[in-house]
């Protein structure tokens, strides 16, 4: 049994086990970076860099590549292999992900050894591996050298699927060990596309967090709103690119009790002239958002929670727009390549910067980038009175039904119970007067002499029993009550209904009142 | 002179319930002010609670003035008040407790206006039909204490 437990928490554990390391170091060891690795900067970095992943995580893969990548158990490992002739970062790139790593830290001097040669179309595949989607996430660290030797380039790629957070810890972990350490700054190559450009409010009365005025449910909703774009690029600029309208539906989502009529959304101008990396656009631009009448959702849910939850709520509207960036118009900004781009390879190796890194952006981009910006608005609306009437009307009008039921319930049994009763009326002479029992009430010729309540005999104002002498009488089937009414004398004659024949009287229907 | 006893037990009450009433409605009145032009965020209930919550409130509040009026007017008759000068005074008290009500269930930027509205013309109503109970003079000082304590209640919250 204990075996089998073992063998139970083993099968389990298994899987966990052969996972694999999600985060790789892959380190150029081609020919071309021999100075660096004489120099210890190889080292230096790679410790910077595992210092930082294995802040994240303990098990970090290592590999070593050239022509082809090899997995080693460390860096020290690296430093023995011989150097290679050239260097496919594809290839590397494929090995690692082969492997199961989802992020992927590559340090390289981005060039071919010898770029005259056959491999010289090496690093184009690599930019198209990157442009794939085989790859969510580029950042791409440049790091000058000191004047003699092309600088180097790290690479950080998060594979697709992989463990996005992990992978934003780890460049927060390497650029807070980098800073002051090494000359570099981050690039974010890739999305090019999401959450690289944003909404600065300029003037409006609704924002992404409040509505400043207050909507009323059945009135047209028109807004104009000025806008500026912000970009959250950190070194890339983007020049005349035209602007799309998304077209959505016109809904403020699931959660909300109102929908717009319809969701007209423009903007002018339709252009961007020039977005500065982290900059606004110097153009404001005008949104203008039409969405009809605000109606109430006319179910029984919504039309409750209007009336006894909430009386406003702050719905949102998701505002998107595309910024059409066509391939030549991203651009490295100015300062950002005066620092870190060689035009030539001479030029990267008299100066320390990095090879051809002005041609980035066009590499990392497709022919046209579509950069989508999105931003929610809210629109506070208050919600009609008219749910609140109709559920309080129909509970007045439940009330009434229970209490008329109640009322019409207790009146038939009551009537049932008088119904129990028939009368006959004479004279103390036998002669036969009209009489019958109506409502409980007990009639002689169309005179109320008193009342039949339950069994009982209860004589009328003005009428008093004779005999037998009492207040009131328990009646019984036959009972004789003689009462005087009206200073006459009436002997009334009790039956139960159903147990004889109907008391014969003279008038079945009442005779006329007696002038 | 049972009769004039009776006058006497009864004013002091009606004297209490008319003070009672009258600086809630001015404590109302103040917050109310404070809201439209101190931007204060002073609610009686969430500002975003249901239109039917609110009317529940309000009628639970009109039942609950209606049975304390009628009430004070069994007890001012019993006091051998005049019916008709009891009627109105128990009427004046009545709509004091619905004022209470109303502006404890609708409170808001714009409740200041009607608020005022009917506060005057409930202070007419009771130097005109309530004071004939109470006494003009009672009338009078019960009054001018509460606008003052509502001018000094503004002052210190604002």
């Amino acid at each position: 049994m204990d075996l089998l437990k073992r063998c139970l928490a083993l099968a389990l554990l298994a899987p966990a086990a052969w996972a694999g390391p999600k985060s790789a170091l892959l380190i150029d060891r081609s020919g071309s970076m021999k100075p660096y690795y004489q120099d210890h900067v190889v080292r230096q970095l790679s410790d910077t860099i595992l210092a930082a992943l294995r802040g994240q995580s303990e098990d970090i893969a290592v590999y070593a590549f050239s022509a082809s990548a090899q997995r080693v158990k460390g860096i020290e490992n690296v430093e023995q292999l011989p150097f290679g002739d050239s260097t496919m970062l594809d290839k590397a790139l494929d090995r690692a992900v082969k492997d199961g790593v989802q992020i992927v830290w590559m340090i390289t001097d981005n060039i071919q050894d010898d770029p005259g040669s056959a491999d010289t179309g090496d690093t184009e595949q690599f930019y198209k591996k990157l442009r794939s989607d085989v790859i969510e996430k580029v950042t791409i660290f440049p790091l000058r050298q000191p004047a003699g030797r092309p600088g180097l380039v790290i690479y950080a790629l998060l594979k697709k699927d992989g463990d996005s957070d992990l992978y934003e810890r780890e460049l927060a972990g390497f650029h807070s060990r980098a800073e002051g350490i090494l000359r570099t700054g981050a690039l974010r190559m890739k999305p090019l596309d999401r959450d690289t450009v944003g909404i600065s409010w300029v003037r409006a009365n609704i924002n992404p967090r409040t509505s400043l005025i207050t909507y009323d449910t059945g009135k047209p909703v028109k807004e104009i709103i000025e806008v500026k774009f912000k970009s959250k690029f950190d070194h890339i600029e983007i020049t005349n690119a035209s602007i799309d309208v998304v077209k959505r539906e016109a809904s403020f989502g699931k959660g909300s009790l109102i929908y717009p009529e319809k969701s007209d959304i423009d903007i002018s101008p339709r252009t961007v002239e020039r977005l500065g990396p982290g900059d606004e656009t110097e153009q404001v631009y005008k949104i203008d958002v039409d969405l009809g009448k605000l109606k109430l959702r006319n179910d029984p849910a919504s039309l409750w929670k209007a009336a006894w939850v909430k009386s406003s709520e702050d719905a949102t509207l998701e505002l998107s727009f595309v910024i059409q960036v066509p391939q030549k118009n991203f651009r490295l900004r100015p300062r950002f390549l005066q620092e870190f781009n060689g035009v030539t390879l001479q030029d990267a190796k008299n100066t320390g910067t990095v090879y051809a890194i002005d041609r980035l952006p066009s590499l990392m981009s497709g022919a046209v980038t579509a950069v989508q910006v999105t931003t929610p608005v809210v629109f506070r609306v208050r919600y009609p009175s008219y749910p609140t009437f109709l559920w309080l009307a129909m509970f007045g009008l439940i009330g009434l039904t229970i209490i008329g039921l109640f009322l019409g319930i207790k009146r038939a049994a009551a009537m049932a119970l008088h119904r129990r009763w028939d009368v006959a009326a004479e004279t103390q002479a036998g002669v036969s007067l009209g009489s019958a029992v109506e409502n409980g009430n007990v009639l002689v010729q169309r005179e109320i002499v008193g009342r039949v309540e339950g069994d009982t005999f209860v004589p009328a104002t003005g009428t008093q029993i004779v005999q037998p002498p009492a207040a009131e009488i328990h009646l019984s089937d036959g009972q004789k009550v003689t009462v005087e009414a009206r200073r006459r004398l009436v002997v009334l004659t009790f039956k139960k209904k159903g147990t004889a024949a109907k008391a014969a009287t003279a008038a079945a229907a009442l005779p006329p009142r007696r002038r | 002179m049972p009769a004039q006893q009776g006058v006497k037990d009864v004013r002091p009450l009606v004297v209490t319930v008319f003070t009672i009433f009258c600086l809630t409605n001015i404590f109302l009145l103040v917050i109310s002010l404070l809201i439209a032009f101190k931007n204060s965020k002073l609610q009686a209930i969430p500002e975003d609670i249901g239109l039917g919550v609110r009317v529940v409130i309000f009628l639970i509040g009109a039942g609950l003035s209606w049975a304390l009026g009628r009430w004070l007017y069994m007890r001012m008759v019993e006091g051998n008040i005049k019916v008709p000068e009891a009627a109105t005074a128990a009427l004046v008290l009545l709509f004091y407790l619905l004022l209470t009500f109303a502006g404890l269930t609708f409170l808001g930027g714009f409740s200041w206006i009607w608020q005022s509205v009917f506060l005057l013309v409930l202070m007419l109503m009771t130097l005109l039909g309530l004071s004939r109970v109470i006494g003009t003079k009672a009338a009078i000082v019960v009054l001018v204490i509460c606008v003052v304590l509502g001018i000094v209640l503004f002052f210190l919250l604002a």
